[in-house]
């Protein structure tokens, strides 16, 4: 017969089992997307990254709460919609016609997604919100900023997740070529405040992204 | 198939180790009151096995943003032993199926042994030997962190909601209150359970149990009884991070059916259905529903 101290033993030596099954992920990339080059050939782009959002679709509720604090306290922030993001500052450096790297890979709430941002801030961790440099008008020059900008792009049409459609593919094309468009080598010596602004508009003007699921 | 064999074994283990049979359970206390796990009437050499089968779910977290849905299955094998006419020695082995779903449709879905409890409960007062109408008991144990600790592909723990044990040992105590005058009785209990010693990174904190049941038994064989329980929990603390949909004070309302088709049979079928809360955070519990067998040997 089976004793007592046997029974025990079995079950403690019975180990539990599990089964997972992943969920979404969305893998946020970036690459060099610069087409044949103009008056500005970059060697080396630096990215401050501060962290990376996939930004919820606004619901009925949260669009007529919105309205509502907007109406009754308009000095209210009322934008608070759900979001997955990834936060971690870092600093991604990019030789000229880098191949395509991955900033992170977020694991979003099932839902639909109606934008993609990418923070970019000078942190400890990087001097620079923005950086690039390169050649312009035979040049040695450098352009930086740090200035917090945010690279946002509306997904159209939003993404959902659903359990037919775990996964997402969002890559943003910088095209550092054109950041420097309308500037000059001497502008940028001692670059002023309107320069510096001229700077982040083409970068964020020339930014695009492309989605594959 | 595992878990069913081993059950077997320690069911087959306790019919081997009772040396005596007993009379039946109402002859020997002296009360036709039909009595569920837990609330027995002791005496000497009583030996009570008992299986429960427990369906229930739980929801935490906010929607969207980080809520987790449970659905959980417990078996649970008790066993417990008086071995005098005010000393019950018992124990509870459980075998728990877990399934967590988050909200990035991700699904963790476990199965193994829970939390083993061991306690003693010392009758401390009985206003008479037989058939007793009044009777108050202490009792003290341990819950044992037999449960296994999931971890995920990096090697880092599952969150609590996918596990089946507390990771913890935890010292249990209380005291219990049993009124007998058929066809009514009544129990009343509260309990603590405190952790002494943490095997993870989590950190369940101390939990109080109140219970108060009355029961109606108009025929010999079939009871039907009301519970109220409430549980307070100390919040969760996770990665040194208290968890904000922990703690707070949960109520459930717990109609119930007993049966005893022969001597020293009790069936039961309850009904848990969730009652006040005051709980931090979103935390919520769905109805869960129990069935119960308890035999006497």
């Amino acid at each position: 017969m089976i004793s007592e101290r046997a029974a025990l033993i079995v079950l403690i030596g019975l180990a539990g089992c599990v089964d997972r099954v992943d969920g979404t992920w969305a893998r946020i990339n970036v690459v060099d997307g610069s087409d044949a080059p103009g008056a500005f050939v970059h060697d080396e782009v630096r990215l401050g990254i501060e962290n990376v959002e996939l930004v919820a679709c606004p619901t009925m509720t949260a669009r007529a709460s919105e309205w509502l604090g907007d109406a009754l306290l308009p000095s209210a922030y009322a934008h608070s919609w759900d979001r997955s993001v990834a936060v971690g500052a870092r600093e991604e450096s990019m030789p000229a016609g880098a191949p395509e790297r991955t900033l992170t890979v977020l694991s979003p709430a099932a839902g639909r997604y109606c934008s993609v941002r990418i923070g970019l801030a000078a942190t400890q961790r990087a001097a620079a919100s923005i950086a690039v440099s390169g050649e312009l008008e035979g040049a040695r020059i450098e352009v930086s900023t740090d200035l917090h900008l945010d690279l946002e792009s509306a997904l159209e049409p939003p993404i959902e997740f659903d359990v037919d459609a775990l996964d997402a593919e969002i890559t943003f094309v910088v095209r550092p070529s054109r950041w420097l468009d309308g500037l000059t080598a001497e502008a940028l010596a001692d670059p002023d405040e309107a320069a510096e602004f001229a700077f982040v508009r083409n970068v964020a003007a020339s930014t695009t992204i492309a989605v594959r699921r | 198939m595992r878990w069913l064999f081993a059950i077997g074994l320690v069911g087959a283990a306790s019919l081997y180790s009772t040396s005596r049979a007993a009379a039946c359970s109402t002859c020997s206390t002296g009360d036709p009151t039909l009595t569920v796990t837990g609330v027995e009437q002791p005496f000497e050499g009583r030996t009570r096995v008992s299986l429960q089968m427990q369906h229930r779910t739980e929801s935490t977290g906010e929607r969207g943003v980080d809520a987790i849905d449970i659905s959980e299955q417990r078996f649970e094998l008790s066993g417990a032993y008086a071995l005098t006419e005010g000393l019950f020695l018992a124990t509870k082995i459980p075998l728990v199926r877990r399934r967590a779903r988050y909200v990035n449709l991700a699904r963790d879905e476990v199965m193994s042994l829970g939390d083993v409890e061991a306690f003693a409960k010392w009758f401390v007062y009985r206003d008479r030997s037989l058939a007793p109408r009044h009777l108050v008991a202490i009792n003290g144990g341990l819950s044992l962190p037999t449960g296994t600790i999931f971890e995920d592909d990096q090697g880092r723990p599952l969150p609590l909601e996918a596990q089946v044990g507390s990771a913890s040992l935890d010292a249990l105590a209380g005291v219990s209150y049993s009124w007998f005058v058929s066809p009514f009785s009544m129990f009343v209990s509260a309990n603590v359970g405190v952790p002494m010693w943490h095997g993870s990174t989590f950190r369940t904190g101390a939990v109080g149990l109140l219970s108060w049941a009355m029961q109606y038994q108009p025929l010999d064989v079939l009871a039907l009884r009301l519970s109220l329980d409430a549980r307070i929990d100390q919040a969760v603390r996770e990665q040194d991070a208290v968890d904000p949909h922990s703690g707070g004070l949960a109520t459930v309302v717990s109609p119930e059916v007993v049966l005893s088709p022969f001597d020293d049979l009790v069936l039961r079928a309850v009904v848990q259905l969730p009652g006040y809360r005051a709980v931090r955070g979103n935390h919520s519990e769905g109805v869960s529903v129990l069935f119960g067998a308890a035999y006497d040997l």
